[in-house]
């Protein structure tokens, strides 16, 4: 039964990893690329890592696990915010874009 | 006091690493904390957050926002569950959302980047809530201004209407609610 659970929980966790790099080829556009490389891969580590307590339940385990967890939590937004601040700031994809409330009144970011 | 606030953590993480919370990773944990703390709790420079601006290490938004200020604050436990419960919800549901439109055979991705209005001025606040936008699939908040404070969050679920101000408001509310910022800022309503 451990098993079951524990199996599910991971091939969901690599599932989440495998759309990673599907939308990586599928989505067209910068921006688009951006979301779906560094978002359900994070909801995918946390469900492999669940996996991995589940099989094996132990507190050192869980305590290291659960820090991976966290510092990716922390660390992976920062990380997707500054590389499409960048992209924005040298004026790619913005093409793609429906609706631009930052605009132009925003150029000094340019640089 | 402060210092073993802030070496408490450490210790944890410390232990935490080791996979052993036993009394004597705690206490090397407790030591190698309190260095650390002690290393760096020199207060920077006044000034020093405008010199990285000038010399363009810093974009000027962030040196206007002054995070470098220390901010007073006090978790509240019950709250702070609420936010990160509300926070879960929101990824899962947007990562099946996401994984839908990857998987599907005509992706309906229409992008756009919102302007979000936030009611607080708190610099905490707006950190917890850009990051957990930008940790949301499907928006990544690109840029924050001060005074009025808004985050620019790009969406690639554009609809007409104002789904994403909607999510930046609800979790500004969350927020405000867990670690009430004691801020003259802070003027939303309860």
């Amino acid at each position: 039964m451990r098993g079951l659970v524990a199996t599910l929980f991971a091939v969901s966790g690599a599932g989440l990893a495998a759309v990673a790099g599907i939308g990586l080829l599928r989505l067209r556009g910068f921006f688009a690329r951006i979301h779906v490389a560094t978002k359900p891969g994070v909801l995918g580590l946390v469900l492999v890592a669940i996996a991995a307590v589940v099989a094996h339940p132990s507190v050192g385990l869980a305590s290291r696990l659960l820090l991976v967890i966290a510092f990716q939590l922390m660390t992976a937004p920062v990380a997707a915010h500054m590389i499409g601040r960048a992209a924005y700031t040298k004026r790619i994809g913005r093409e793609d874009l429906l609706r631009n409330d930052l605009g132009a009144d925003r150029d000094e970011l340019d640089g | 006091m402060k210092v073993i606030l802030r070496t408490i953590p450490l210790a944890l993480i410390w232990a935490g690493l080791w996979g052993d919370l036993s009394p004597a990773n705690l206490l090397t944990g407790a030591i190698v904390g309190f260095v650390v703390v002690i290393a760096w709790s020199r207060r920077a420079k006044p000034g020093a957050l405008e010199d990285l601006v000038d010399q363009g290490l810093v974009p000027p938004a962030v040196g206007d926002a002054k995070f470098s200020e220390d901010e007073s604050f006090r978790i509240n436990p019950f709250r702070a569950a609420i936010y990160l419960a509300v926070f879960a919800y929101l990824l899962i549901r947007s990562t099946l959302d996401l994984t839908i439109q990857t998987l599907s055979p005509r992706p309906k991705i229409r992008q756009a980047i919102i302007e979000c209005e936030m009611q607080t001025g708190s610099a905490l606040v707006a950190t917890i809530v850009a990051n957990s936008v930008s940790m949301t699939p499907g928006t990544l908040t690109i840029e924050i201004s001060d005074a009025p404070r808004k985050l620019y969050v790009h969406t690639l679920r554009f609809t007409e209407g104002s789904s994403v101000q909607e999510t930046v408001a609800t979790l500004e509310r969350l927020a405000v609610r867990a670690i009430r910022p004691k801020e003259s800022g802070a003027k939303v309503s309860r």
